[in-house]
């Protein structure tokens, strides 16, 4: 046995299992190199024990590994041990996309920036991100839901942290590879939604 | 190929056109020795006479010529006759020498091919004669001089490097914004940003090269604090605690680009990977429309609760919660384990050591005793006694010790009397005990014998 697994693979385990995705980031380096050379035995782990796929994502230098519990996994992680996101965050995800890797801001990387401008700077959007962030009824928007906003954006950013997908210390944060993981997760929409609508209609 | 044609190497070929074209290093050096002292403006009109170029030619070739102790004018006569050819123009009117164009294209060429070569960054060569200078600062006149002339001059100029770096990150990021639209429809955006990645590159390595320059200002540090701390002068320490200063702000705005490059440069190659699909993109951004305008808000339990458009499924992306009771068994449940006991080793020496130190004490108590009989056999022989002069007597007998001994004897007599009846002791910070050798000075201090007790109704 490898003698690294002693040392590494109580706490991989864990960190799978709780939805982190490792990359080539930090102190998760050790673990990717890990997860890198086992791959296939800890493959046949996850699928013999849990019926859930250990996957890759990324390429070369942004490559990520994590476990995959969906879409069709009937794993064998009991109901009431899952914790689903909130419905938002995946809005903010798609803003944070948007906004790094579309419109390229790349130099952004603290919350309070990231907030001013999901408020401020979409004008197209902004009733709409007002409505689903900040749950806000009214055309003019307040102060409080400019808080509510606020609020949601940053729980949002806090839960992909847990996860993996991004560096986040105090106000500072650092998108990781694994952010792309949102697009792979709804990719088939993401890349069928004009078919997908016509099938929804008809 | 034409007739006429130009035959370069059968040109230079031709009787010793190569040598006077390129002449060996006793000639070419002093050409070079004009070139430089033209270019630093030493000459008016860039015109100089024989007499200088005799003493070029002396100043390249010193060694050889001190120790023949003579000019050798016809040996530079011939010299100056051939550097005629291609390097020296004569006004015979004016008796000047002056450069053709060929010299200045044949100095300028050398420098810029040995510069590329070696390629300090300017800072770091600033800094290197920045040291050099302090280092010939000797005198407390010429170290002000220095750090007003040199030190404040230089300043601006690192500020500026350091400015600039950080202007080519800003610059870069933003061109890779405005490149956007562009991209979309023309694919330029994969260029641009291999462009910018490569800037960074650059921008890294001239980071770098600035963070040899700073030993370099580590150094000036150093010889800076020596050459200050020689002189008792606020001033002086004033300004070399600012220099100080600004060395360690430079050193963090170097260290903020760093740190920028750092966190900016994964992200663009993140972005190579994400650019290359245009297409995926416009479709991402319609998914999140699409999400946005259709995603509703229901009321359910109390709660408002965001739902995505039907169909579309709600974010599993979940997280696996453990839970685990943990079963530990608790040190503090069992006694105390009893501790090893501690035997420590006695050293001849360090036994020794203790033994000299209880000596010296009793020793100082024996002479406290002593002291204090002394003073009471005083005060019973006349009735009153100073203790200031006994002080210094001390102090002044005992050496090393003497103080101490003395603070001790002071204490011990006033602790002493005061407990006796009939004896009192008179303290007056008005009148104060001078003794010049101790640098010290006491209250006057007496001790009286009452000879009757005194009752008062």
């Amino acid at each position: 046995m490898d003698d690294e697994a002693e040392l590494a693979f109580g706490r991989l385990d864990f960190a799978f299992k709780n939805g982190i995705h490792v990359q080539r980031w930090g102190e998760q380096e050790s673990w990717y190199r890990f997860v890198d050379k086992h791959f296939e035995s800890l493959k046949a782990y996850y699928q013999r024990f849990f019926s859930v796929q250990l996957r890759e994502g990324g390429e070369s230098i942004n490559r990520y590994f994590y476990l995959d519990f969906w879409p069709e996994s009937r794993g064998n992680i009991p109901l009431e041990n899952r914790h689903f996101f909130a419905n938002e965050f995946v809005i903010v995800g798609f803003m944070v996309y948007k906004i790094v890797y579309i419109d390229q801001y790349i130099e952004l990387d603290t919350l309070t920036v990231l907030k001013r401008m999901i408020r401020q700077d979409y004008e197209d959007l902004k009733l709409g991100l007002f409505r689903t962030l900040a749950k806000a009824k009214n055309v003019n928007t307040t102060e409080m839901d400019d808080e509510k906003l606020d609020e949601t954006v940053e729980k949002a950013m806090k839960e992909f942290a847990k996860i993996g997908w991004v560096d986040l210390e105090g106000d500072h944060f650092d998108l990781l590879p694994s952010f792309q993981r949102l697009n792979t997760i709804y990719q088939d929409y993401i890349t069928g939604l004009d078919q997908w609508l016509k099938q929804e209609a008809s | 190929m034409s007739e006429n044609a130009f035959h370069f190497l059968t040109e230079i070929s031709k009787e010793n056109t190569y040598r006077l074209l390129f002449p060996d290093p006793k000639a070419g050096l002093a050409i070079i020795w004009l070139y430089e002292r033209i270019e630093a403006g030493l000459y008016p009109n860039h015109a100089f006479k024989e007499k200088d170029v005799h003493e070029a030619l002396r100043a390249v070739n010193a060694p050889v010529e001190s120790e023949q102790g003579r000019h050798p004018s016809a040996q530079y006569n011939t010299i100056i006759a051939n550097l005629q050819e291609y390097f020296l123009r004569y006004d015979d009117e004016r008796r000047e020498y002056l450069f053709k164009v060929y010299t200045y294209e044949f100095c300028r060429k050398a420098k810029e091919i040995l510069q590329a070569s070696y390629s300090p960054t300017r800072i770091e060569n600033m800094c290197t004669s920045l040291r050099e200078k302090l280092q010939a600062a000797n005198a407390r006149q010429s170290l002000i001089k220095w750090f007003q002339e040199e030190f404040e001059v230089f300043k601006p100029h690192l500020k500026s490097q350091l400015d600039f770096l950080d202007r080519q990150i800003d610059q870069s990021v933003l061109e890779l914004r405005s490149n956007r639209k562009l991209s979309l429809q023309e694919g330029t955006i994969l260029e641009t940003l291999k462009q910018i990645d490569q800037r960074f590159e650059i921008i890294r390595t001239q980071n770098k090269e600035l963070r040899s320059a700073f030993r370099e200002m580590d150094k000036i540090r150093r010889l800076m604090e020596e050459a200050v701390g020689q002189y008792d002068d606020e001033g002086l320490q004033s300004v070399a605690y600012d220099a100080v200063f600004f060395f360690q702000d430079m050193r963090r705005t170097l260290a903020i680009i760093d740190k920028r490059l750092d966190r900016i440069q994964p992200k663009i190659k993140q972005l190579f990977s994400n650019l290359n699909k245009p297409l995926f993109n416009v479709r991402v951004e319609r998914f999140l429309y699409y999400l946005i305008e259709n995603s509703v808000v229901v009321s359910g339990n109390g709660k408002k609760v965001l739902q995505l458009p039907p169909g579309i499924p709600t974010s599993a992306m979940l997280l696996v919660k453990q839970d685990f009771a943990i079963v530990e068994r608790k040190n503090n449940l069992f006694p105390i384990k009893s501790q090893k006991r501690v035997i420590t080793e006695q050293s001849a020496e360090a036994w020794r050591e203790a033994a000299t130190v209880f000596k010296n004490h009793l020793l100082r108590q024996d002479q406290v005793t002593k002291w204090v009989s002394a003073i009471e056999e005083e005060l019973l022989e006349k009735g009153r006694v100073q203790l200031a002069p006994y002080f210094f007597r001390i102090v002044g007998e005992n050496g090393e010790v003497g103080l101490l001994l003395a603070i001790s004897v002071v204490y011990k007599a006033l602790r002493n009397f005061e407990k006796q009846p009939g004896i009192a002791i008179q303290v007056n910070p008005e009148r104060e005990v001078r003794n010049i050798k101790t640098k010290t000075k006491l209250w006057e201090v007496t001790i009286l014998q009452q000879k009757q007790r005194q009752l008062s109704f």
